[in-house]
């Protein structure tokens, strides 16, 4: 018998022919209490991790608000993934002579080297959705490579109000590989102290655009 | 690492665990902070009890039906592009790491914490056939330049405070700062600035993971750092080693252990990082993905209708950490990667009878605080009494059981005592190897007084030990 075939067997044997059905009760809540502005208690949440949160009202002032943080951060190289709206980063002085305010876009077509990311500055997304209750980002597919959201030292995330749900069940489904992010890279190796910064992006910008 | 062969039995390796007053400080200070961090976490859910129940029901339903569900879970990721591999024990899944390892020219691997590799002691596999294994997790890290042993599920690195930290840092770690103090943003930028190269430059990762779900094939690995980012997106051979019982069955199974399991854990809303991943995606991560299902124990376990609830284990450790003999003992008292309430009940069901496993289920005082922490409800106290029965033939023991219960005295006596009765337990008073277990504590308890008074009275100002 080969290992698949013993296990299967030491299974079955386990559990004997007549087996027990179990039902998974699924009343735990889907909802957030009533009266929750979902959108608030996202961005009160994610601040809790130390991630550094924005509020934006109108769409038309994202891009501003993107160019004002690459400029505190003194951002000179910032990644793209395939797909990002450009209407967010006019604000960005990507296409400029190279003057002193100069920031290198790059774009993630073709795949930028992984030597490429560890030497950028940082690096701007959308989210596929986002969890109030927990603070929690979710990363898709449309939001590039996992890498490009790892390996950068800084990462600027834009979320729209219309994206954020209240809670774990809430989240719609998200096609793997999927990244649920839930505040800077942190952890609570030394004496269960939560701290910010180890192997991903020590600092995490969220814009939420929208109310 | 050592490994745990040859380690001695609970009570004298706790005997000597109580001498070491730094580790019983670090110990005491550290799940003091996580308990409470857990605490109000959970105070947070309003349906913490209803998503435990949840959490109890999916574990079951998957542990019921588990042939079927591992099937299924084959058949999805080989869709998906990866690979499945069986291994019936440690050696086998050994064997099958080494052979991918090989099979990929590569002689170093690097390591996002887990569980079962520990368990099957891989990393000394892997050196013992010329790989070197670079554990990536900050506590493994720690762990792994100490030449020591881990000591706790989640924080292997628990018994070791900062200070300490900062002088291995500086002793053991290549490169690092001589001026390199003992702040811990300091100390993780090291591990850091450390660990990059390795990152950016591996070929071959190890990992194994939190939950595989049946339905879809996703595997799901929970971290902190994003240092299992890094081992699951960068590598180009991605090499998962899984228990047979982390599948669930479905996706939607997840909306409730991801929220049980951080809350229960770290004590947070969320850990920082979930990964998903599917076989392999092209453009995006590993082009090779292996998965070894390992038994190791596991179908042993599952065909004792008691024992088996340790299956449902989720590894959150928070019964470790409510745990009073963890406290004051610490994890390598167990003599085993699986410390604590948990692996006093999973430790002897894996690894099957001997001198540390046998001791094991008398490691606790039956005071029920691990059941009521445990986020899938896990009656560890009746799979402990269980289990004593079976590992336990001599009069002493029988002995030890009735102290045990007796120590139990208190606010949970009534309700401890039904159970006990209600499995047909006899309250003895008599000491057996029990007397062991009371030696093994820098004071004995002294006569009438219940475990939970001696240890409310040790715990008061002006009893610190
Ligand atoms: S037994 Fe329960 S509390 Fe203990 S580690 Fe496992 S899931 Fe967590």
């Amino acid at each position: 018998m080969d290992a698949r075939e013993e296990v299967l067997a030491r299974i079955r044997a386990a559990l004997g022919p007549r087996r027990e059905r179990v039902e998974v009760p699924r009343d735990y809540h889907r909802q957030p209490p009533e009266g929750t502005d979902v959108v608030a208690l996202f961005a009160e949440r994610v601040a809790d991790y130390r991630a550094d949160v924005r509020r934006v009202t109108a769409a038309c002032g994202v891009a501003d608000e993107v160019g004002r943080v690459v400029r505190e951060l003194g951002i000179r190289s910032l990644v793209v993934p395939v797909g990002f709206p450009d209407a967010y980063l006019s604000g960005v002085d990507g296409d400029g002579a190279g003057g002193r305010d100069h920031v290198e876009l790059r774009r993630d077509d073709p795949p930028l080297s992984t030597a490429q990311l560890d030497d950028s500055d940082a690096v701007i997304t959308e989210c596929a959705a986002a969890v109030a209750e927990t603070g929690t980002l979710v990363l898709g597919r449309d939001q590039g490579r996992r890498a490009l959201t790892l390996v950068p030292d800084r990462h600027i995330c834009v979320v729209r109000a219309e994206r954020v749900v209240g809670t774990v069940p809430q989240l719609p489904a998200v096609p793997p590989p999927a990244t649920w992010v839930s505040g800077p890279s942190a952890t609570s190796d030394i004496e269960l102290h939560r701290v910010e910064g180890v192997h991903g992006p020590r600092t995490l910008v969220v814009l939420v655009v929208g109310c | 690492m050592s490994t745990w062969l040859g380690m001695p039995p609970f009570p004298e390796a706790a005997r000597e665990a109580l001498a070491d007053t730094q580790l019983r400080a670090n110990l005491r200070a550290a799940t003091a902070t996580i308990r409470a961090k857990r605490a109000a976490v959970v105070a947070e859910r309003a349906d913490w009890e209803q998503l435990r129940e949840a959490g109890r029901a999916i574990k079951d339903r998957a542990l019921r039906d588990l042939d079927t569900h591992l099937l299924r879970l084959e058949e999805r990721v080989i869709a998906a592009g990866g690979t499945v591999h069986w291994a019936r024990d440690a050696a086998e899944a050994n064997r099958i790491v080494i052979g991918l390892v090989d099979a990929a020219g590569a002689d170093e691997v690097v390591k996002v914490k887990s569980m079962a590799t520990q368990e099957i002691e891989l990393n000394e596999a892997l050196a013992a056939a010329g790989i070197t294994a670079v554990e990536t997790d900050l506590a493994e890290l720690i762990v792994q330049l100490g030449h020591d042993r881990p000591s706790h599920i989640l924080v292997p690195a628990i018994h070791r405070n900062r200070a300490q930290i900062r002088d291995l840092f500086r002793r053991e770690m290549p490169g690092a700062d001589p001026e390199l103090t003992d702040d811990p943003v300091e100390l993780a930028s090291a591990a850091r600035a450390h660990l990059r190269r390795k990152f950016l430059t591996a070929r071959v990762a190890v990992s194994g993971a939190n939950f595989a779900v049946a339905e879809t094939g996703s595997l799901v690995v929970v971290e902190s750092e994003g240092n299992g980012r890094m081992c699951l997106t960068l590598p180009e051979v991605l090499i998962s080693v899984v228990g047979i019982e982390k599948v669930v069955p479905t996706e939607a199974d997840l909306e409730v252990l991801l929220q049980l399991l951080p809350r229960s854990a770290t004590g947070e809303r969320m850990n920082p990082y979930t990964s998903l991943w599917r076989g392999t995606t092209p453009g995006d991560g590993p082009r090779e993905f292996h998965l070894v299902l390992l038994d190791n124990g596991r179908t042993t376990a599952l065909a004792d209708e008691i024992g088996r609830d340790a299956l449902r284990c989720i590894r959150c450790s928070a019964c470790l950490n409510v745990c009073p003999v963890y406290e004051r003992t610490g994890g390598h008292a167990y003599g085993s990667v699986y410390p604590g309430p948990i692996g006093a009940i999973l430790t002897p069901q894996l690894r099957g009878p001997d001198p540390v496993a046998d001791s094991l289920p008398y490691a606790s005082t039956l005071c029920g605080a691990c059941f009521d922490a445990c986020p899938v409800k896990i009656d560890i106290p009746r799979a402990l009494v269980h289990l004593r029965t079976k590992v336990a033939h001599g009069a002493g023991e029988r002995a030890a059981m009735g102290v045990a219960a007796w120590t139990m005295a208190g606010p949970r006596r009534f309700a401890l005592g039904r159970r006990l009765a209600a499995i047909g337990v006899r309250l003895a008073r008599l000491p057996g190897p029990w007397r062991k277990w009371t030696e093994a504590r820098d004071l004995p308890v002294p006569s009438g007084e219940t475990f939970r008074e001696w240890w409310a009275n040790r715990e008061g100002p002006s009893g610190r030990p």
